[in-house]
């Protein structure tokens, strides 16, 4: 095709085509930046009307001018916090099975592997249904925090797997060589030399993987969260709310000022999000300036 | 029994004369079996995930079996109607699959040919320092949780558009499609430019050595060799759109009809299953079924995309590595 | 490394910024508030507990006011958690005593009475504000400004046929017409039936049906041939997204509400209170609360109508004795409390 005859006298075509053609490249991906821009500005504009410390402090209220959205936040940090506490340890523990110990390679692991690999593609609303049925109604938590949270750490444990066995994968075999070459065991090399080493990937993994959980809406509502509480949440079996679902909430209320309102619980919602990534970005930076 | 080997690394035990004592038959035993403690913990944690996979469709099953017995199964697949209340209800899906694929196809309409072109400006033309501006500002989009594009498609694209469309429904087909297609933007972008950068540099070069212009290289060389890459990328981000359900179901209604028309409010199945629990729902009831029966068929949907997928990038693999 | 530390500066200091520009507008608590607390009165220190409410999402916009309220009143203390599953959602849940109040937005029903009596729980029925279901159009619905009961039970009903407007009145143009209107859990549906079509739940085939009315609302409002019928809170708090047909030529508004003359849509609103429960001390003194000043502002507040001073007091008078039992056993939509209440 290149060497067809003729192309040396259409080259000038080819030439605007090639032109054309990087613009039109250049044009496609500054569409996404465009887009965030607007975003952007659109939520900042929408939600600085309530935005306020008030705002972020008080307690809910069917009253748009006197609505906070503390209860969310709180809701929100107890079911990550707990989440993190339940799912880093049996995703690390897993990604460390699969990675480490299972050295043959056989058909049961690479099942394994497919099976993780598809959970994670799998709807977030389907967690919901099963958690509803597991948590909410066979283990009768009821519409709690705790089965909200066992909720969420199924949804992200197939991430958290994947992510940390990127970072185990990461370290080169001569540590793990080296340190068993001095006689330690396989889990001593793995505790002292192997996730030492790891340790900062699989952090600024899980909190990325946190901070994915922590927009997600769906499962949540499928087992419970409420709308609305009058009460923080003090103890696992209680009810609680959290921030994207206050949002969801107030942007299908058919009052005007609550759709602002939303905007406002956004922009706490994405401080609190820019906050989480910065710090895993800046961990990542520190642990890479360190090699 | 004279302890050789397992004694090297010196730990505490040893009496270091060499002969075998009480203590360094311990402090093996000890070692083995917290090592074996340790694994099998560990290899009990992996299993976590399968078993979470076996509940996961035993219940979607378990739940949805009811249903069927109830609702005729060839009514359920290719019915029109789809009414819960008033009892006895209608129960046909087609509106609900309707409204999905108008959703997935319509978002796809739209980021799979700017997310293609972009993956190949960040692959092949970008400097480092528009780079540095395209990739942040891709992955912060992806960033934004799914309730933010609800918000912005109701109160942004939908009065953006009443302007061409002025009959345009608060919640509308349209609105949803775009906000999705947003979202899955990055995803494209991202795995279209893995498979684009896993193209061997020696079939571009030897493209351009042959006299091509660059876009006749990426147009005619790159992308036919990545082709499996990238549709594995399409077939993925469609599978997220069609899972997607906070920006859905705030964009695009929950108004279960059959319809094509994109200006009118539309239901998907997520939407369905989110707006129905969030009412009171009692066990046992044909609502709560009629959950499980859609989720089942989502699952269905997702997990073959997953699979197909999954089958594109091993054959992508396979041919350059 | 430089080019990631360059990311993370920009974003403390916008992250900074907004915390700052939040800090700029700090205002004192309750200067909104219509109704100012200042502490609990005597009555209401000292108390503790929870409240659970659940039922009409038409009475909901009150109890959450006055659980809001009451929960300030007892300086936090009192935990009233309430929700809105629709009133017949509500009452199913008091007849399995899980609930210390159900809100209703139409009487107890007899099959309802019975199973309570079965189980064994009594309640004392309380009306606590009128409404007038209304019937919401689209703005851009220039043709019809008014409709009778007859056209609206032509439209409604169980064998209607009607697809264009055209069909409940020849005056009208032959526009497309979309129904919605709340699922068939929910009270203001069972009152809408018996009252325009004459028997409970029988609806037309054809209607979208919502659990939420806010939804109800915004897709009227985006649509032109749309018609509703929701709570009148739901149509006052939206006067600038959809318009009130009037009902033989009279609007819904306090005053038609109030005196009955918005016939035959205007109704009372109840809550029913579980006997046992108003031993607790702080579901009495909720239920004083309600029918006292704060209670009425709330349903001022909500945009509902108050009831009648004389009705009030025969209400007072009945919870004050514990009367159990319903007193709207021969209730007909279009007649007025009055009428039950001065039965004497």
């Amino acid at each position: 095709m290149i060497l067809e005859p003729g192309t040396h006298s259409n080259l000038k075509s080819r030439k605007r085509f090639d032109s054309l053609f990087r613009y039109l490249c250049l044009g496609a991906a500054s569409v996404g930046v465009l887009i965030l821009v607007i975003f952007l500005t659109k939520i900042v504009l929408d939600g600085l009307e309530y935005f306020s410390w008030k705002f972020v402090i008080s307690d809910l209220s069917s009253r748009p001018k006197q609505t906070g959205i503390w209860p969310a936040i709180v809701g929100t940090l107890y079911v990550m916090v707990l989440t993190a506490i339940i799912s880093v340890p049996i995703g690390v523990a897993s990604a460390i099975y699969l990675q480490e110990f299972a050295r043959r390679k056989n058909r049961f692991i690479s099942i394994i592997q497919l099976n993780i690999a598809n959970l994670s593609g799998v709807p977030s609303i389907v967690y919901g249904l099963l958690g509803l049925v597991l948590f909410v109604k066979l283990l009768a938590f009821g519409q709690s925090i705790i089965a909200g949270a066992l909720t969420m750490t199924l949804l992200i444990l197939p991430t958290v797997i994947i992510v940390t066995q990127e970072a185990l994968k990461a370290v080169p075999t001569s540590y793990r060589e080296g340190s068993m070459a001095l006689g330690s065991t396989q889990w001593q090399s793995i505790r002292l030399q192997v996730l030492p080493n790891a340790l900062s990937g699989i952090l600024t993994g899980i909190i990325l993987s946190i901070s994915r959980a922590i927009g997600e809406t769906a499962p949540l509502i499928v087992v419970g969260a409420a709308t609305y509480v009058t009460s923080l949440p003090k103890g696992l079996r209680d009810h609680y709310t959290v921030l994207p679902i206050k949002i969801f909430d107030y942007a299908n209320d058919s009052k005007d000022e609550f759709h602002k309102i939303a905007a406002s619980a956004i922009l706490v919602l994405m401080i609190g999000l820019l906050c989480i990534n910065s710090f895993a970005i800046y961990l990542r930076a520190r642990t890479n300036s360190k090699k | 029994m004279t302890s050789t080997g397992t004694d090297k690394a010196g730990v505490a035990g040893s009496n270091g004369s060499g002969n075998f004592s009480h203590n360094k038959v311990s402090v093996h035993l000890q070692r083995k079996i917290r090592e074996g403690l340790i694994r099998t913990f560990c290899a009990f944690c992996a299993l976590i995930s399968v078993v979470t996979t076996i509940a996961i469709v035993y219940i979607l099953f378990s739940q949805a079996l009811p249903f069927f017995t109830h609702v005729d199964l060839k009514e359920f697949a290719t019915g029109t109607e789809w009414k819960p209340t008033p009892e006895p209800g209608h129960f046909g899906i087609l509106p609900l699959v309707t409204g999905t694929l108008m959703i997935t196809v319509g978002a796809g309409l739209f980021a799979v040919p700017l997310g293609l072109l972009s993956a190949i400006y960040l692959a092949e033309y970008a400097k480092p320092k528009a780079k540095a501006i395209l990739k942040p500002a891709l992955e912060l989009l992806a960033g934004i949780p799914t309730v933010v594009y609800g918000y912005f498609g109701l109160f942004f694209v939908t009065p953006a558009l009443r302007n061409v469309f002025p009959q345009i429904q608060s919640s509308n087909a349209l609105a949803g499609a775009i906000v999705v297609g947003i979202m899955i933007l990055p995803l494209v972008s991202s795995l279209c430019e893995d498979a684009i950068s896993s193209v061997p540099v020696a079939l571009k070069e030897g493209a351009q050595g042959l006299g091509a212009t660059k876009a006749e290289t990426t147009m005619k060389i790159v992308v036919p060799a990545a082709f499996s890459g990238i549709v594995a990328s399409f077939i993925l981000a469609l599978s997220r759109a069609l899972g997607e359900t906070m920006a859905v179901t705030l964009a695009a209604g929950s108004n279960p009809i059959l319809s094509l028309d994109p200006t009118k409010g539309i239901e998907t199945m997520t939407a369905y299953m989110v707006s129905t629990s969030k009412g009171d729902i009692e066990v046992g009831t044909m609502k709560y079924m009629s959950i499980f029966a859609v989720g089942l068929v989502l699952f269905a949907f997702t997990f073959g995309m997953n699979m197909v997928a999954r089958k594109l990038v091993a054959k992508f693999k396979l041919n350059y590595q | 490394m430089s080019k990631k530390l360059t990311w993370v500066l920009p974003t403390f200091i916008i992250g900074a910024a907004m915390a700052l520009i939040g800090c700029g507008n700090p205002a004192p608590e309750g200067t909104n508030a219509p109704t100012t607390t200042t502490g609990g009165t005597a009555r209401t220190t000292g108390l503790s507990g929870e409240i659970s409410i659940d039922g009409s999402t038409t009475v909901a916009p009150i109890a959450t006011l006055l659980a809001e309220d009451f929960k300030k009143e007892t300086e936090g203390k009192v935990t009233v958690t309430v929700n809105k599953s629709g009133t017949g959602s509500g009452f199913k849940k008091f007849m399995d005593g899980k609930l210390d109040i159900a809100t209703a937005s139409r009487p107890v029903k007899d099959d309802e009475f019975k199973s309570l009596e079965a189980k064994g729980i009594e309640f004392i029925e309380i009306p606590i504000a009128y409404d007038g279901v209304s019937v919401i159009v689209n703005p851009e619905n220039k043709w019809a400004t008014d409709i009778t009961p007859g056209e609206l039970k032509t439209a409604w009903s169980k064998d209607s046929t009607v697809t264009t407007w055209d069909q409940i009145n020849a005056k009208f143009p032959k526009e497309k017409i979309t129904f919605y209107g709340p699922t068939d859990n929910h009270g203001t549906y069972e009152y809408f039936t018996e009252a325009i079509n004459g028997k409970k739940n029988e609806i037309r085939k054809e209607y979208q049906p919502n659990q939420e009315y806010t939804a109800i609302v915004s897709a009227v409002a985006g649509d032109k041939g749309g018609m509703a019928f929701v709570g009148y809170n739901y149509y006052a708090e939206n006067m600038t997204k959809v318009k009130a047909l009037t009902v033989n030529g009279i609007g819904p508004d306090e005053k038609t509400i109030a005196d009955g003359t918005y016939k035959p849509l205007s109704r009372p609103l109840f809550i029913y209170v579980n006997k046992k429960s108003m031993d607790k001390p702080q579901v009495k003194a909720f239920v004083e609360f309600a029918l006292g000043d704060k209670g009425k502002a709330a349903v001022t507040e909500s945009k509902y109508v108050l009831l009648g001073d004389d009705v009030m007091m025969q209400i007072k008078a009945h919870v004050a004795a514990g009367t159990a039992g319903t007193m709207m056993k021969d209730f007909k939509p279009g007649m007025k409390l009055s009428d039950v209440y001065t039965k004497k």
